[in-house]
């Protein structure tokens, strides 16, 4: 046990570089966005609280928040991020709107007594349909 | 960037190893059962129980049968955490534990994390969120607290740890919510002492869609703008606005349920039928205060019906109105009353600049035949007004629009609130209760979630007998 140990840091370590090297976004290579909108989350609610954009459309939401921190995940989506404190940042989301749809988002740190009362919605449409659904 | 997230790894393998667990991991397992094991370790942590779901909270520590069951024969152990199949669920679960304290999880990296590396969490918690939809799953205690040095005129200053509230929070689903808020007031609950033990919120939200939600359990009236948004650091002030306090009987709430949402044109509306008022409560100096019921066993015979119409969709603006309508007689026979209250509010921020204002006015009905049943059974007359109304404004700046810890902010609040707006025929109102005052101080962050607050407070009466008070205030308040 004692002599394996040294060996599976090391192994440790290898593997999870590979996968860290594998899976890491890094920011500076991404396209640049098709819109970037900024929400800004504070109790108890997001502003703005909705998203409209066509489909096809990437989109960067840029979250800060005018008191504590939230969090911002899309209710059955892959995005869950923590948005800083304010004036300490903000977090960045990026959306590819490849399907149209209402993608709902909410806060999903706990900030009060309110806090269910934080949620929004990205709404995505065919771009003949105008302003959306 | 690479090399913070290599750190994060480092951490989460020493960790691994102080668990003594990775060795007989290597030993044991295939290359293929490893890497999974090692994926999953290196994900857990990137969302901490502080964020949203922690690992260790969504597997609930609690492998199939490992649960230890109730024994009824005496000197059998329980099971407990059986190894099996559940065991390295349970343990992947702990492990992603990297930081834990006062029994608190939290996932320092994240949270502490600059800016351009929140970009990269993203991205990485793909698989931890979509896994956990619909996922039973409790959240971490949060609360606020709020300790007080009052110094008012005329009387002995005084240490106050007001309020101690601790949040509870629970998802049965995405769709199916539970909060609870319960708070200690005046650290003590004694039959000597001021202090009160008081489950303010213990509700659950059905979350149907946007624009249609469902409530129920204890809930908070929506009337006012500190009622439902009361943690210290978001008002300024060691105490609440008085026409928060006994115009608006702050924190006014009770048992019930309804509805609420968020419809087109950024508007937010809540509606609800909850517990009344009893009117035996109320007095001339603190108007409704004291007929709360507060879920303690509330007489049903009237329901009230309470809802809020709120403009959040320009950013910085808030506007309201709220009202609340209920029946209030029932503590004595005969004698039926009732209450009608109506709000304005709003506020607007723009740059360092808040300004809000708010304007309440409640009517009450068959207050004179109270007052009458009151006197005659008690023998004191309670002088309870057929109006109240209060209103305040309210501007502050933040003087150090810095990052914390050199965040500060300077208020003035104007108030002016009368318990004893309009008299029933046959009762004269006192002065005394016509009152207004003006509050200014500072409030410094050394955190965004901390806020040390200093204010003086002028309060003036219309009566020439009795004077009112001035204050001096140090507060202390937290949200975590």
């Amino acid at each position: 046990m004692v002599v394996l140990m040294p060996i599976g840091r090391l192994l440790i370590v290898g593997l999870v570089t590979c996968g860290a090297l594998a899976t890491t976004t890094r920011p500076g290579a991404e396209p640049a966005a098709d819109r970037v909108v900024t929400i800004v989350a504070e109790r108890f609610r997001f502003t703005p609280s909705e998203v409209r954009v066509p489909l096809g459309t990437t989109l960067e939401l840029r979250i800060r928040s005018d008191d504590t921190m939230h969090g911002f995940r899309i209710v059955g989506g892959n995005v869950n991020i923590l948005v800083p404190k304010r004036r300490q940042g903000e977090a960045v989301v990026r959306f590819d709107a490849t399907d149209v749809g209402r993608y709902e988002f909410e806060c999903s740190r706990l900030c009060g007594a309110g806090h269910n009362f934080m949620r929004g919605a990205i709404v995505v449409y065919e771009d003949d349909e105008g302003s959306g659904p | 960037m690479f090399h913070t997230k290599f750190g994060f790894l480092i951490d989460k393998l020493i960790f691994l190893l102080c668990l003594g667990q990775a060795t007989s991991a290597i030993a044991q397992d295939t290359v293929a059962d490893f890497r999974e094991r090692l994926l999953a370790l290196r994900e857990a942590p990137l969302l901490g129980a502080r964020g949203d779901s922690h690992a260790a909270f969504d597997l609930r520590c609690i492998p199939p049968g490992g649960v230890a069951p109730q024994s009824q024969m005496p000197n059998l152990l329980p099971r407990r955490t059986l190894p099996g199949p559940g065991a390295s669920r349970t343990q992947r679960g702990l492990g992603a534990t990297r930081d834990c304290h006062h029994g608190l999880l939290s996932d320092v990296a994240s949270e502490d994390a600059p800016v351009a590396a929140r970009h990269q969490l993203e991205t990485q918690a793909d698989a931890d969120t979509a896994a956990n939809v619909n996922v039973s799953r409790t959240g971490p205690i949060s609360g606020y607290m709020d300790f007080h040095f009052n110094n008012v005129q005329h009387q002995d200053p005084m240490l106050d740890f007001h309020r101690f509230v601790l949040l509870f929070n629970h998802s049965f689903s995405d769709r199916v919510r539970f909060v609870a808020e319960l708070e200690l007031e005046h650290a003590v609950v004694s039959g000597e002492t001021e202090g009160e033990l008081e489950l303010e919120q213990a509700y659950i939200d059905f979350l149907i869609s946007r624009p249609f939600n469902a409530r129920a359990g204890m809930i908070l009236a929506p009337v006012g703008v500190i009622n439902e948004r009361h943690e210290p650091p978001v008002f300024h002030g060691v105490e609440r606005p008085s026409v928060e306090t006994v115009i608006i009987p702050t924190t006014w709430f009770g048992a019930g349920a309804g509805v609420h949402g968020e419809l087109r044109g950024g508007l937010r509306y809540r509606a609800y039928a909850m517990e009344t008022l009893d009117a035996s409560g109320f007095s001339a100096e603190e108007g409704l205060r004291g007929g709360r019921q507060k879920g303690a066993k509330s007489n049903a015979k009237h329901v009230a019906g309470t809802g809020r119409l709120e403009y959040v969709g320009t950013p910085g603006l808030v506007l309201g109105t709220s009202i609340w309508s209920g029946d209030t007689g029932f503590a004595f026979p005969r004698v039926d009353t009732s209450v009608t209250m109506t709000e304005f509010d709003g506020r607007y921020r723009a740059g360092e600049l808040d300004v809000r204002g708010l304007y309440a006015h409640a009517f009450l009905d068959g207050m004179a035949e109270l007052n009458r049943a009151v006197q005659r059974i008690v023998g004191v007359n309670p002088n309870v007004a057929e109006q109240i109304r209060g209103f305040y404004l309210e501007g502050s700046y933040f003087v150090l629009p810095y990052p914390a810890p050199r965040e500060l902010a300077a208020f003035v609040r104007y108030e002016n609130f009368d318990t004893q707006y309009r008299m029933p025929d046959g009762f004269d109102p006192i002065p005394a209760f016509d009152r207004d005052s003006w509050s200014f101080g500072i409030t410094y962050f050394p955190d965004p979630d901390v806020a040390v607050k200093v204010d003086y407070t002028v309060l003036r009466s219309q009566s020439d007998v009795i004077p009112a008070p001035n204050s001096f205030n140090i507060g202390l308040g937290w949200w975590f």
